[in-house]
């Protein structure tokens, strides 16, 4: 049986990691490096880097991160966040990155997911979808950061991903995100049906009992905590102890 | 005092960038070599690399590297191997049949799962609890140290006396570290297992001496 993963979650713009609430009103945090650093000594099992802007402005800003990260940090790291080629993966690949996150741009051509993933293997292609509770009750995936809606059920996406060779799937509340008021379990319950491969849940973690209690699931491999480790209002350690607690199999640290 | 100098072979495998990363962290000015007398004035050899068996053992072969690793193994250079890097040691591979590896730890590399009524998911990607059955590399016999895992095939040794540590998938135990001569073999990628990989790392360089 593999370990639960607790993930910290780093959304970038420029070099800074910044967080907003629902993907809006973005706010600075502080340098991506010295986050990334703290989290990864503080024991995190791994670090998702999400440029958010990339679709905007390009990928260099981003590879440079990684490549500052990478020196410091030995764990595994997910890029992720304006790939549309596998040109921009390899980039990512290069700079140190081992696993890339793709949503905007499978969206638009899934056949991106399967180059990928036939280049360095299926393991290292996320799906990341962000998702939004729609009036029919459903939840629908959007795009570009949350901005663009698909008009795509996620229920309809995510089998499809995973045929095209997706090997993980990250799923992200719109609605919790950056409000640290819980992270969504319905969205969770919903995914959790649809997916044959590692599954990980993020948005809107409040506290360490929290990510703890979602972790229990069945369904849930990992967790993506941003906000709630940004303003520490939880720690990674808080998280890991809340799981032993629990009874959570999580990765020990002894070093 | 002067620092060990560590050879880190490219043979067109993937992924080696982090292995530097991580063995310059630690304050040894590794070498990316791909000429094979390079590999016989190094304190320390590390083979790294991800990727297909076939291709790796090519490109070993292409530059003469695969005898100059054997040689480096007569000299007794300390010499780590990480995933593929230990697969290339082996025998052959059920991933490449057609190919003979270097034959350096005798056994066979076969692919994970195949033996299990129900197979786990391949390629086993992620955490995974490592329990040495003899003291080494700065862990004792019977404790365990949690490391980072991506692999599809696994390294069977023909003399279990070899195994220094396993991890246990679908009940079964998978060897992941093999100790023979001055090799040390790891499936699992210490450049990636956060600082208990880095202590690791750290204890095999203390092998190595300028």
């Amino acid at each position: 049986m593999s370990f639960k993963r607790i993930i910290a979650r780093l959304d970038i713009k420029n070099h800074n990691v910044i967080k907003g609430i629902q993907m809006d009103g973005l706010r600075v945090i502080g340098p991506a490096q010295e986050l990334a650093k703290r989290y990864y000594l503080d024991g995190a099992d791994e670090l998702i880097m999400m440029d958010v802007v990339a679709s905007l402005y390009g990928r260099e800003a981003i590879a440079e991160i990684i490549r500052d990260v990478t020196t410091q940090c030995f764990i595994p790291i997910t890029v992720g966040g304006g790939i549309r080629s596998l040109a921009d993966a390899d980039l990512l690949f290069r700079a140190g990155a081992d696993k890339v996150a793709v949503n905007t741009g499978a969206n638009a051509r899934p056949s991106l997911i399967t180059e990928i993933a036939e280049k360095y293997g299926s393991q290292a292609v996320i799906v990341h979808i962000d998702a939004k509770k729609s009036e029919s009750g459903g939840w629908e995936a959007y795009t570009e950061s949350g901005r663009n809606s698909t008009g795509i059920d996620v229920c309809d996406w995510i089998p499809k991903a995973i045929d095209h060779g997706a090997g993980e799937v990250l799923v992200t509340s719109v609605d919790q995100d950056g409000t640290r008021k819980g992270l969504n379990r319905d969205l969770l319950t919903t995914v959790g049906r649809l997916v044959s491969v590692p599954l990980v849940l993020s948005g809107g973690t409040t506290d360490a009992a929290d990510a703890a209690g979602v972790l229990e699931l069945n369904e849930t491999d990992g967790i993506a905590v941003g906000a709630a480790l940004h303003y520490r209002t939880t720690t990674v350690p808080d998280i890991r102890e809340k799981c032993r607690e629990l009874g959570v199999n999580v990765r020990e640290l002894v070093a | 005092m002067s620092r060990p100098q560590i050879a880190v072979v490219d043979y067109g495998a993937g992924n080696i960038l982090n292995v530097l990363r991580a063995l310059e962290y630690l304050e040894v000015q590794p070498q990316l070599v791909s000429a094979p007398e390079s590999v016989s004035a190094a304190d320390g050899i590390v083979i790294p690399g991800v990727g297909a068996f076939g291709a790796g053992m090519r490109g070993l072969r292409s530059t003469g590297m695969d005898q100059a690793l054997r040689e480096s193994v007569v000299e007794g250079i300390p010499i780590l191997a990480i995933c593929l890097g230990m697969q290339l040691l082996a025998s052959s591979s059920e991933e490449s049949p057609a190919e003979n590896g270097l034959n350096l730890i005798p056994g066979k590399v076969l692919k994970l799962g195949t033996s299990t009524a129900s197979p786990a998911r391949v390629p086993d990607t992620g955490w995974a609890s490592v329990t040495f059955s003899r003291s080494t590399l700065g862990v004792s016999a019977g404790d365990t140290r949690d490391f980072y895992f991506s692999h599809s095939y696994y390294f069977s040794p023909t003399d279990r006396a070899v195994v220094s540590g396993s991890k246990i998938r679908e009940s079964a135990e998978v060897p992941v570290l093999l100790e023979h001569n001055n090799i040390v073999a790891a499936q699992f990628h210490p450049e990636k297992s956060g600082k208990e990989g880095i202590s690791l790392l750290q204890s095999w360089i203390q092998n190595c001496k300028p």
